[in-house]
């Protein structure tokens, strides 16, 4: 870790409190982070430790209660919900457990979506879905549907999908927990090649502790607290 | 762009559901339709009938006539006026009558009715008298004091062709005369017409009878279209100040209402199938809104706008209404126009109808405003139909549609 950098995510003592019946569950409590550029980091903990909860807070999904999050030098929470959304757009890209692609659209035009809403030239539009593809070892199925693809190619297509606005920074809520193992190895792969080469920021939850051990940062979070952050 | 594909294909999606809810549409609104068409065509047919053979598109009588049916209250100058009436382009027929109020007699029954006194070409060629004569002829010879009847009054008086009858009317003096008549045809009056005998006549025998000389009581007007009937009535109102003129609609409210309530009929009829339409296809793409929370939920993750949520739920709703809409009434035009050709025989009915003035053929007609004004109300329903989903969509939080089973 390069301590020189500036930090893509930093968050200053966040919390997320619900409301369930007459209790306030406090999901993340008090959480400072920071995450610098080309970091590989795990978010760890059992269940209902808070990792989608601050996912979801970094990813601009959700609203802390108390504290601050800033990316990439812009405060969230100063952003509208429209300014949100196009804050998202441009600066993150979110991989989810179920893949979650369009499934009326091919690989290739989930891919081109993205850069569509950005506004982004045809031709470039094209020549980047190529190599999206092509890194994420898909170049020969960029026409299937969603539903032709088996669950760790539709993984790769999200992959690519989260890379193809350029963000600063890739979140995925657990995106090898419906894969195999083989397919989540091969997934991970793809992923730390993108890391190691592109120099592209991951931050991930998982439980998965092959995962977890090619985490190169690995953040336990206890009853929304973080418990340990070794890297 | 791509938000149109999206939309597109997002209605084939489910195709069993889309056909399902286009069908309904194509069915509703060729049903709709069709029974607009069938009510227009009874209707107009109706006014048509009722113009033809009664009213007329414009009256004109002499001012004070139809207070007291004065012998005396002639037109000012039936001469100028029946030669402008000549010359007019937007005239199609017209005939000046005489009428007068009296007596009508067989060795049978006397009764009172009135007495018009007409040219028998230019009456025809208003109200077609003499294509509904029935029996006999209208004036068949150049014979005097020659009558035409009507069937109901034929049958009270018990009277045929050629039997006579006993006119008594008062003459431009206040005297009774009297006039033998023959009865040469005997009409078919509408079964809807007013009470009471009327009975048609040469004018120049009822002229002589009541000493009026070439001087008309009224002038029954017939245009060539619907449309200049108004301004018809307002010109002649202007030029013959003297006589009172008087469009359809002021001689008769009751065809005026029988125009007035078709308009507020079809507006009903087509109230209650776009309600039926809309509560459809709000069914519809609500269960698709539903169905695709997640993914909703996750194009606004990645960046797509709620409005461009919210155009994607309308794009998809109008796509369905632009399949459904033209294709129920392409459907409706074809019916319409076959069976405005060969008709629709009502006549195990016959009886009932005629008693409202109705025929027992129906001949369906839409004009292409009505098609145009039904299909703007099937788009207009559509997008207020989308509304509710469209805005269901945009009011999803992310984070929550994405967790969503």
């Amino acid at each position: 870790m390069n301590s020189n950098q500036q930090p893509v995510i930093t968050t200053r003592g966040i919390s997320r409190t619900y409301q369930q019946g007459p209790v306030d569950v406090r999901a993340v409590d008090g959480v400072d982070l920071s995450i610098l550029p080309g970091e590989f980091t795990a978010l760890v903990g059992p269940s209902g430790s808070g990792k989608t909860t601050l996912l979801n807070l970094i990813g601009g999904l959700d609203r802390p209660t108390a504290g601050e999050v800033v990316i990439d030098g812009t405060r969230l929470n100063d952003l509208d919900e429209n300014a949100l959304i196009q804050f998202r757009l441009h600066h993150i890209g979110f991989v989810f457990q179920a893949y979650n692609l369009i499934p009326v659209l091919s690989a290739a035009e989930n891919i081109e979506f993205i850069m569509l809403l950005q506004k982004a030239s045809a031709k470039e539009r094209r020549t980047r879905t190529q190599q999206l593809l092509k890194d994420v070892g898909l170049e020969k199925l960029g026409h299937a549907r969603p539903t032709q693809l088996s669950g760790g190619q539709q993984q790769r297509v999200a992959v690519a999908r989260a890379l193809a606005s350029k963000p600063a920074f890739v979140l995925a809520d657990e995106p090898t927990a419906n894969l195999d193992s083989h397919t989540a190895e091969s997934l991970l792969d793809v992923m730390e090649q993108l890391n190691r080469d592109e120099g592209m920021t991951f931050v991930f939850s998982t439980h998965d502790p092959r995962v977890i051990a090619r985490a190169r940062r690995v953040v336990t979070l206890v009853d929304g607290r973080v418990d340990s952050d070794e890297a | 762009m791509m938000l149109l594909s999206i939309a597109y294909r997002n209605i084939w999606r489910n195709p069993v559901r889309s056909l399902v809810v286009i069908g309904s549409m194509v069915l509703g609104i060729w049903g709709g339709t069709f029974i607009v068409g069938f009510f227009s065509g009874m209707t107009q047919q109706q006014l048509e009938d009722m113009l033809r053979q009664e009213v007329s598109h414009v009256q004109i009588h002499g001012q004070g006539f139809l207070d007291q049916f004065d012998p005396t209250d002639t037109l000012q100058a039936t001469g100028a006026l029946t030669a402008a009436l000549a010359l007019d382009e937007r005239v199609e027929s017209f005939s000046a009558r005489l009428v007068g109020v009296g007596l009508i007699a067989s060795a049978r029954l006397t009764t009172g009715g009135m007495v018009v006194g007409i040219d028998a070409d230019a009456e025809s060629a208003v109200t077609q008298l003499g294509d509904r004569v029935v029996e006999g002829a209208l004036f068949a010879t150049d014979r005097p004091n020659q009558v035409v009847i009507g069937t109901r009054l034929a049958e009270r008086l018990h009277v045929g062709v050629k039997n006579k009858i006993v006119v008594t009317l008062p003459n431009r003096e206040g005297e009774m005369v009297s006039t033998a008549l023959r009865v040469a045809g005997i009409y078919r009056e509408r079964a809807a017409a007013k009470a009471g005998a009327r009975i048609y006549m040469p004018a120049r025998d009822l002229a002589g009878l009541m000493g009026v000389g070439a001087a008309r009581h009224e002038v029954a007007v017939f245009a060539r279209d619907l449309s200049v009937v108004q301004g018809l009535a307002a010109d002649y109102a202007g030029q013959f100040g003297g006589d009172l003129v008087r469009p359809w609609n002021a001689i008769s409210p009751e065809l005026r209402l029988i125009s007035e309530s078709y308009d507020q009929y079809v507006l009903i009829i087509i109230a209650i199938i776009l309600l039926a339409l809309l509560f459809g296809i709000v069914n519809t793409m609500l269960m698709a809104v539903l169905e695709r929370t997640r993914e909703l939920g996750v194009l606004m993750a990645v960046g797509l706008t709620r409005v461009k949520v919210f155009w994607m739920i309308l794009l998809e709703t109008v796509m369905i209404g632009s399949i459904g809409g033209p294709l129920g009434l392409l459907v409706a035009w074809g019916t319409i126009e076959w069976t405005g050709v060969n008709g629709i025989d009502l006549s195990r009915y016959a009886e009932s109808l005629e008693a409202y003035g109705l025929s027992a053929h129906v001949y369906p007609t839409l004009d292409t405003g009505g098609y145009v004004e039904i299909l703007i109300m099937v788009v207009a329903a559509s997008l207020i139909a989308a509304l509710f989903p469209a805005l269901h969509a945009i009011r999803l939080k992310p984070m929550d549609a994405i967790r969503s089973q």
